[in-house]
């Protein structure tokens, strides 16, 4: 059993390397007598680095702990927001620290959600002429436009000011209008992204 | 202090007539009415006290609206019920009996468990909310409600009264079992009758019932205490199943409080309602995590919780993966995986809110309550939050 378990692996490296390379040209999609043994050995894949055996790896039976990916639990509260008189503060604070060291640089921010910061830099000149423009052209002047003429957010332009009825209609209807043409499949889709939506404000 | 010598009180519980020591013969002229008990306890019906073997009378079927006291003591199925409950050897099957009867099978506040269960309750709320408080401090108010319903509202203790084995009785009244639970049934498809008025000040439609009204006016389920209508006929009552269940839960514990004292009420307390597992986590539902959440960060003075881009994969496929963190500074608060970028960072902000939410310091956490035990240690005091996010 034991020189088994040992032999396998290696035999394994060594018979799968130029297998894996092959499995994507050409796939036998489906199975019969006289293709089982090339599927076989095509789906038998190199196994994952931290399975193979090597000089450091334990000489007796052991246990393999390779949980998947998954999501960090809520139960376990962050550092950051761990209250004051909290010990758990003072006990990670060594591991925070070689974490720190040996860390790399922070994965990239996403463009569309980046901090728009409020600078108050908008007079009431300013809030007058954004009125001015979205009422005398909407069409032109939209939302986002004016935002970025005059950085600020769209949350604020908003609060500035209102489409005017005409053009509101006009949305509606060119929305509407949308809607009636969508097939069933991006109907689906839509219904199931909100299905989705509500289903992640419950964390379900 | 001066401790309360419950041992002296509970001997009002059993009624005159199960004691030995003041056995009285009740006025045998008067003429029964209805299902109405009569007291020998009651001023002018008190002629003397005789001996034990004189007071034993056959009690004809339907003659009372319960069970008599002295069928306690004969019936199989109460007798497993204290002993399968393991109850303390000081409640006797007479009060047990006595837990058994709702309020609509015997209107007597004297031999129906409305008191009890008034006092059992209360020890629940009061032992449920604190072990709450203690072991989740930020919780916020709603979660707070729900999670208490969920320990101690009628539901759950109707399942914990039919775990214990307890049936109900097809009908009440003086001939049946005393094991049985007896109340006046609701029949199905009927309408649950209204409990009353509410006993909040602002009961006109038009004020608006927020959660701080709530705390301070309503039960500990967030509900409208009501107060029956004085002025309306006392008709038989009927009572829906989970509320006789739930009355009874609460009068064992009630009895237990009254007959063994606190620390027994509270250890049965935490052994048969604090020892379920409840997802604290599952009760939580945001309107705008990400508002909720950057709102926090400002409160607590850590920086702005920013989005970023952990992995992917299938960008361009029909069903893509993102995985987006949500770091404030460089210490990351949670994560959330969506087929848009969109979902993934509102599931991490939700993940990041429910992190902060659900703090807890420890399962040892001490609760005000075991400060009432001899020789406790010095009370060191909980974690006090400053109150759930206003955006």
């Amino acid at each position: 059993m034991e020189s088994k378990m040992l032999k396998r692996p290696v035999t394994d490296v060594l018979s799968s390397r130029f297998q894996c390379l092959a499995v994507s040209s050409n796939v036998p999609t489906r199975r019969y007598e006289s293709s089982y043994r090339r599927t076989k050995q095509r789906l038998n894949i190199k196994p994952d680095s931290t399975f193979l055996f090597n000089s450091k790896s334990p000489q007796q039976n052991h246990i393999i702990f390779n949980p998947p990916s998954s999501a960090p639990n809520v139960l376990i509260t962050p550092l950051i927001f761990l209250p004051k008189g909290d010990r758990r503060k003072e006990l990670f604070a060594g591991r925070i620290a070689t974490e720190a060291a040996s860390s790399t640089r922070l994965a990239p921010v996403i463009p569309k959600f980046r901090n728009i910061k409020i600078k108050h830099h908008l007079t009431d000149k300013d809030i007058a002429e954004i009125q001015r423009l979205r009422t005398t052209d909407p069409e032109h002047n939209t939302v986002s436009k004016l935002a970025k003429r005059f950085d600020c957010s769209s949350f604020f332009v908003r609060m500035c000011c209102e489409a005017p009825p005409e053009q509101k209609q006009r949305h509606e209807e060119l929305y509407a209008g949308r809607y009636a043409r969508m097939g069933p499949k991006r109907l689906k889709a839509r219904e199931e992204r909100k299905k989705r939506m509500e289903l992640a404000l419950r964390d379900e | 202090m001066k401790r309360i010598q419950l041992e002296r009180w509970s001997g009002q519980l059993l009624s005159p007539r199960t004691r030995l020591c003041c056995l009285r013969q009740w006025n045998q002229s008067t003429p029964h009415i209805g299902s109405r008990r009569l007291q020998s306890g009651i001023g002018a019906e008190v002629s003397e006290v005789l001996e034990e073997e004189e007071s034993i009378r056959p009690i004809r079927a339907g003659e009372f609206a319960s069970p008599p006291p002295e069928a306690a003591a004969r019936s199989a199925k109460l007798a497993a019920l204290h002993a399968r409950l393991a109850l303390p050897k000081k409640l006797p099957l007479q009060t047990m009996a006595r837990a058994l009867v709702d309020l609509s099978a015997d209107p007597d506040p004297q031999f129906n468990n409305t008191a009890l269960s008034q006092v059992g309750g209360s020890l629940i709320s009061a032992y449920v909310s604190e072990w709450l408080l203690c072991h989740y401090p930020r919780l916020p108010m709603t979660v707070l409600f729900a999670a208490n319903y969920a320990y101690q509202g009628p539901s759950t203790l109707t399942k914990i009264g039919k775990e214990w084995g307890v049936e109900t009785a097809a009908y009440p009244g003086s001939e049946v079992d005393p094991g049985l639970l007896q109340f006046n049934k609701l029949t199905p498809g009927s309408k649950v009758p209204s409990l009353g008025v509410s006993t909040r000040p602002d009961y006109a439609g038009f004020y608006r019932r927020g959660i701080s009204s709530r705390v301070v006016y309503d039960d500990e389920f967030g509900d409208q205490i009501k107060f029956p209508e004085k002025d309306t006929v006392t008709e038989p009552v009927k009572q829906p199943t989970d509320m006789a269940y739930s009355n009874f839960v609460k009068a064992v514990v009630g009895s237990i409080y009254i007959h063994a004292g606190r620390s027994a009420a509270r250890s049965f307390v935490h052994a048969h309602i604090l020892s379920r597992h409840l997802a604290i986590g599952s009760l939580f539902q945001f309107k705008t995590p990400v508002r909720e959440l950057a709102r926090l960060c400002e409160r607590e003075e850590f920086e702005f919780p920013v989005a970023r881009i952990l992995s992917e994969t299938g960008r361009h496929s029909r069903s893509p993966v993102f995985v987006v963190g949500i770091f404030s500074g460089e210490d990351k608060l949670a994560e959330g995986a969506g087929p848009n970028l969109s979902e993934a960072r509102v599931r991490a902000a939700v993940s990041a809110l429910k992190a902060w939410y659900l703090y807890s310091p420890g399962s040892n956490t001490r609760v005000p309550s075991e400060m009432e035990e001899m020789g406790a240690k010095p009370w060191t005091p909980v974690h006090i939050d400053m109150g759930e996010i206003i955006h």
